[in-house]
């Protein structure tokens, strides 16, 4: 199967590689086919690429590589795997992570859900803690 | 919109599975009981709100963007094994013209 992404061009992907998400992202209900590109330039980040849209991709992350204990506090259970969702900002260390609302993937079926817990934000700033002085 | 007037423990039906029920009124805030079945999105429509923000800023972040911030975090050994299948990516065929 091929699909054609506006940033990642052509790439063939399985059957198997495809991820159902019945309710669609947030704001993107209307689209519910996506697979997850792991590029070797982005990495740890990966992309959560629309089959439907080629103009979407989400960049995300595994949450714990910031909150050590997330997966525990959301009861991520074992069979799932947890991703947050980056968004870029101009200057890039007041880029941010989705805490609030992570996506949780399970058996080729994903969806995204809005943790009670407001004590995750939605704007996280992931690189606060990395030195932000300039070199020079 | 349908405007229905209730009082305190009064309720209401929305289809087959949803009640709202007004728990109390104080201060000018209403607190809402709901019962709705557990795959029902119940959410303040404020947050549904920053949701829907922070997903549309996310869906067209740029790769040399995510590229750049990837070599400002602090090397954290080797990648979570996923028990999802990805796909690697292809470089994109330089289609300048």
């Amino acid at each position: 199967m091929k699909w054609s992404n506006r940033q990642f061009g052509e790439f063939e992907f399985l059957p198997e590689h495809v991820l159902t998400f019945p309710d669609g992202l947030i704001g993107f209900e209307q689209l519910q086919k996506y697979i997850l590109i792991n590029d070797e330039d982005s990495q740890p980040f990966l992309w959560l690429v629309s089959l439907e849209d080629a103009d979407v991709s989400f960049p995300v992350i595994a949450p714990h590589a910031f909150v050590a204990k997330y997966d525990e506090e959301v009861h991520k259970k074992p069979d799932e795997t947890m991703l947050v969702i980056v968004s870029l900002r101009e200057k890039m260390e007041d880029s941010t992570v989705n805490l609030r609302s992570p996506i949780i993937l399970a058996n080729s079926m994903g969806r995204q859900v809005v943790l009670e817990n407001d004590g995750y934000p939605f704007q996280y700033r992931f690189l606060k803690s990395a030195s932000t002085a300039e070199k020079g | 919109m349908l405007i229905l007037g209730r009082k305190v423990n009064e309720s209401i039906r929305i289809g087959d599975h949803i009640l709202l029920k007004v728990i109390a009124i104080q201060e000018g805030q209403i607190k809402l009981g709901i019962e709705a079945p557990a795959d029902v999105k119940i959410l303040r429509t404020e947050v549904y709100e920053q949701a829907v923000l922070n997903n549309r800023q996310a869906a067209s972040a740029r790769k040399d963007s995510i590229t750049a911030i990837a070599k400002q975090l602090p090397a954290t050994g080797e990648m979570q094994t996923l028990s999802i299948k990805t796909v690697k990516s292809v470089k994109k065929k330089d289609d300048t013209n």
